[in-house]
């Protein structure tokens, strides 16, 4: 398949791909992953949190299923 | 697909042919839960008989409340990140390792950040281990998964990094597959182990 993406996104990709020191077909192949663990999770009425322990901070992402 | 292995039969003092699976599902989790359920409830009896006490047979055998078949859910929901790996011998299975592929990263510097191979669970059967079998039947088990999880670490362009929380027993295991546990990193009580992609190398260059 061919996978069409705008500039700003093709350079998060990249930018990803280098920090991470995966190929960019990885970097897509782990969002994929993540998206359908966080989709099927959510479906089963879960919800998600981003926690700083450091500033004791605790914020739910709110995400339409 | 499976291929063959070699397992160390105890009882032959000699290595045995066995059969990797690399993609094992929840119908054959079910089935090694069925063959392994009954032998870790016997060994749980004999040690209450000889008077050890229920806090004593949790001690001893820590994984002892493992239940493969509830693990077996996110094969079932075919979640993408979780992959299982077993070994079959003698017509049953002698081991079992579930691995995610996508939440969890290194903790190490120099790869703080980057993604590894993070190990659910493992587990060899009841009857390949001492605090279960007065004569366990077969060894390597527990080192032929871990080659199978850093070679998948490797296919994933992760470098053979791997990490994972693990029971106190078991700790002696990991120090043997030459992962690191940094200070102060902890959770649910078990200590975190990680094995960098240099030690990856390492501990599959000794086993060839």
């Amino acid at each position: 398949m061919t996978l069409n993406l705008t500039e700003p996104e093709m350079k998060v990709l990249t930018q990803l791909a280098e920090r991470k020191e995966l190929s960019k077909t990885a970097v897509l192949r782990q969002a994929l992953r993540l998206y359908q663990m966080v989709s099927i999770r959510i479906d089963k009425g879960e919800k998600l949190y981003f926690e700083n322990e450091l500033e004791k901070k605790k914020s739910e992402l709110v995400m339409l299923s | 697909m499976s291929q063959e292995i070699l397992i160390w039969d105890r009882a032959a003092s000699s290595l045995a042919p066995a059969r990797f699976h690399e993609d094992v599902t929840a119908d054959q989790l079910a089935e090694a839960e069925s063959q392994w359920k009954p032998f870790r409830q016997a060994a749980a009896q004999r040690l209450l008989s000889s008077g050890s006490t229920p806090q004593d047979v949790f001690r001893l055998i820590q994984h002892l409340h493992w239940d493969w078949l509830r693990k077996a859910q996110p094969l079932r929901e075919g979640l993408l990140s979780v992959r299982c790996f077993g070994i079959e011998a003698e017509d049953r299975w002698q081991g079992l390792v579930m691995v995610e592929l996508a939440a969890h990263s290194a903790e190490l510097e120099p790869d703080r950040g980057k993604p590894l191979a993070y190990v659910e669970f493992l587990e060899s059967a009841p009857w390949n281990l001492a605090e279960m079998s007065d004569a366990p039947r077969f060894g390597l088990i527990g080192k032929r998964l871990m080659e199978a999880v850093i070679r998948q670490s490797i296919e994933e362009g992760f470098g053979g990094r791997v990490g994972l929380l693990a029971l106190p027993q078991a700790e002696p295991f990991y120090q043997d597959c030459h992962m690191a546990h940094p200070d102060g990193l902890a959770k649910l009580g078990m200590n975190w182990y990680e094995l960098t992609g240099k030690n990856a190398g390492e501990f599959l260059g000794e086993r060839q």
